[in-house]
């Protein structure tokens, strides 16, 4: 018996969020959808992959039943499309493809952000409520779990996830080559708006000790203090407390806020200790001469998103090296897969030759019922001797190593030539 | 069998010198794994070679500039392999890796055969004060280094060149830091270095000081370091001026060396003694 590999759904590719967003909604129930899934669209094994990105079905079903029409319809009736919208959203791979197709999305190679960490652990947390659900089989989670090590692999053996890619994380990147380390360290927010926010964001999440953040209205610094659990302050009274601050983030509007001048007198007042000025805001908050300054350095936005530029371009060139060595996986894999199918389809092959042997067999000696018992085992030896002989070689060229394609060729040859899996 | 060993020293220098070359080039080189093994290998040799040294001869092999060139890189390799580890500081070991194998070269091509050592040579006295001189000098070579690499990363991080090597250098915090952790450690080791020198002196010629350039030289740069530590301790002095002044002080140093054993400026210590 051999097997098909389906993959069908919807992702940021073709469809867009409203569309996926009811999709999601509707398989929110994972358990209930799966259930649905098998009973509805015969299929053996099924996984529901259903990230903000991307609601995708994985299945594996007998040879020779396309799963696909029916899968497709499921979508577009739970999406609340009409097949002639959703007629392009909806996308359907086989076989190799939908393998490739897996192992790209574990390595987060078609990913809106390529590269970007969250994928892996989201595809192992839904793989994890279909094994639950004992709907995903030996098969899917042979692929499933094929699909992690070459994540990791790709992970690990180029740079896709190697460089930040936002404008937060990348000044916290930079912070983390002038500093040792952030823990502890003091970080004033100028202006208390999204942007100052998010960097804010993540330089707690790199353990910084203490946020203060001031702003024209000090209500917002009070509210966004709270939040941060950090100290709010009003804009007039920042530079009574700059002295304290390792790091400055500057989103405030109104233009200038610091000379050269103003920050030589910190500096010296720090005796010497480095201070990162980030700008953020337009215009700039910073005297661009700040960065001439010992132990001063200044980013601004147009410097930061330069430097976001270079890591998109690394992590573009790192997915090339990235996508040949899934390519290798894929071919890896798919031998295995095919292999699965040889040994079934020699068996199935033998036995449809022995049972024509044997009911021609025996519709003659039937008609020849003056023979000895001996004679009769003598014609049964010799007709599967033929039939092994005829046989012979057949079995070897499919058992042997051929390419993939090479392999896959035959073995449907072989199945439609001696009409095998027909169930006929 | 000695030039042997020391063209295996420097060929194994060499080799981590590449390594650690190339492990600056390019993220994950297979040279930065090798690297610090092929120093540590070509710095097994040369121990085995200096250690033949001192027991044929019963002196350290400081007779020579090229010798006494050899056993500072010796003692540069040294303290940077028993710190590496600790300190993750892969770049000082892509400066240091091809010093040592410079001053091995060197070692071999210019020093001859056999020196007739001077008698005054053969104080225990002598063995103190140069061990402990040029302790202090390597530990100042790699503050040296340190700050080299400090005003290098400052400049590409002020520059904005962070694509590449930014990633491949510690943090300027942790370098500035370093640097100052070499004086705090050096200083000590050049005092005790130089009052050695001068009991040694004391006890071969009878005078403590002698007014040589050589000692008048090394009292000008303990006087250099002594401020530059002050400063650095106690004078808030950092970052990219602490750096150059660290250089500063040690081109001095290597300058003052230099001339004192080439011009022959201290006659009495015969030879070209460095100290």
């Amino acid at each position: 018996m051999s097997r098909e590999l389906t993959v069908v759904g919807l992702s940021h590719h073709t469809a867009p969020v409203e569309v996926r967003e009811r999709l999601a909604a509707a398989a929110v129930d994972a358990a209930a959808f799966l259930r649905r899934l098998v009973a509805e669209c015969g299929v053996d094994e099924a996984v529901l992959l259903s990230t903000c990105n991307r609601i995708e079905v994985v299945t594996c079903s007998k040879a020779g039943h396309n799963p696909a029409p029916p899968l497709e319809n499921l979508m577009l009736d739970l999406s609340g499309l009409a097949p002639t919208n959703g007629a392009g959203m909806v996308f359907t791979m086989h076989g190799r493809e939908a393998v490739r197709h897996l192992f790209r999305v574990a390595s987060s190679l078609d990913s809106m952000v390529v590269g970007e960490p969250q994928i892996l652990g989201q595809m192992k947390q839904q793989f994890e409520i279909s094994a639950g659900l004992e709907t995903a089989g030996p098969v899917l989670v042979r692929v499933f779990h094929k699909s992690f090590s070459v994540a990791k692999r790709v992970r690990t053996e180029t740079g896709i996830a190697a460089r930040t890619v936002s404008v937060a994380a990348t000044a916290v990147d930079l912070a983390s080559h002038i500093f040792e380390s952030l823990e502890g360290r003091v970080v004033m927010l100028l202006g208390a708006g999204d942007t100052g926010e998010t960097a804010a964001r993540h330089f707690m999440a790199a353990n910084v000790g203490q946020i203060m953040v001031a702003n024209r209205t000090f209500e917002t610094a009070v509210e966004l203090a709270r939040e941060l659990s950090a100290t709010a302050l009003p804009l007039e009274r920042f530079r009574q407390y700059l002295p304290l601050a390792d790091l400055v983030v500057g989103s405030a509007g109104g233009g200038q806020l610091l000379d050269a001048e103003d920050v030589g007198n910190v500096l010296r007042e720090r005796r010497g200790k480095p201070m990162f000025f980030i700008d953020l805001a337009v215009p700039r908050n910073f005297d661009p001469a700040i960065n001439q300054l010992d132990g001063a350095y200044l980013y601004d936005i147009d410097d930061l998103a330069a430097v976001v530029e270079d890591n998109l371009g690394e992590r573009r060139r790192e997915a090339v090296r990235a996508e040949t060595l899934v390519e290798g996986e894929v071919d890896q894999f798919w031998q295995w897969f095919e292999k699965l199918e040889v040994v079934p389809t020699i068996v199935e092959l033998r036995e449809y030759a022995d049972a024509i042997r044997r009911r021609e067999v025996d519709k003659t000696l039937a008609k020849m019922p003056t023979l000895s018992e001996e004679d009769r085992e003598r014609i049964h030896q010799m007709t599967r001797a033929i039939v092994n002989k005829l046989l012979h070689h057949p079995t070897t060229v499919l058992k042997g190593e051929g390419s993939p394609t090479e392999e896959s060729r035959l073995l449907t040859a072989v199945r439609r030539l001696f009409g095998l899996g027909d169930d006929a | 069998m000695h030039t042997l060993m020391l063209l295996l020293a420097s060929a194994c220098y060499v080799g981590a010198s590449l390594c650690y070359g190339a492990s600056f080039s390019r993220r994950e080189a297979p040279g930065a794994r090798v690297a610090p093994w092929l120093l540590a290998f070509a710095f097994g040799i040369h121990t085995l070679d200096l250690g033949r040294d001192l027991i044929t001869d019963g002196v350290l092999p400081v007779a020579t500039f090229a010798g006494g060139f050899s056993f500072f890189a010796w003692l540069v390799v040294g303290v940077y392999l028993a710190l590496q580890a600790r300190l993750s500081l892969a770049v000082v070991g892509a400066l240091v890796s091809p010093l040592a194998f410079i001053a091995v070269l060197l070692d071999v091509i210019v020093r001859g055969d056999d020196v007739a050592v001077p008698e005054a040579l053969r104080s225990p006295w002598l063995f103190v004060h140069v061990t402990l001189a040029f302790l202090g000098n390597a530990v100042f070579a790699l503050a040296f280094a340190v700050g080299a690499v400090y005003l290098l990363q400052e400049r590409l991080i002020k520059s904005r060149h962070t694509a590449g090597l930014v990633r491949r250098l510690p943090p300027l915090e942790k370098l500035d830091r370093l640097s100052a952790g070499f004086l705090i450690w050096g200083f000590p080791l050049m005092t005790l270095g130089i009052v050695s020198g001068g009991v040694w002196s004391a006890n071969s010629t009878g005078h403590f000081w002698t007014g040589e350039p050589r000692e008048i030289l090394a009292v000008l740069t303990w006087v250099l370091y002594a401020g530059l530590l002050q400063l650095r301790l106690l004078g808030g002095l950092h970052g990219r001026r602490a750096a150059r002044w660290t250089i500063v002080a040690f081109s001095l140093l290597l300058t003052s060396y230099v001339a004192v054993n080439l011009l022959r400026l201290g006659t009495r210590h015969g030879l070209g003694l460095a100290g």
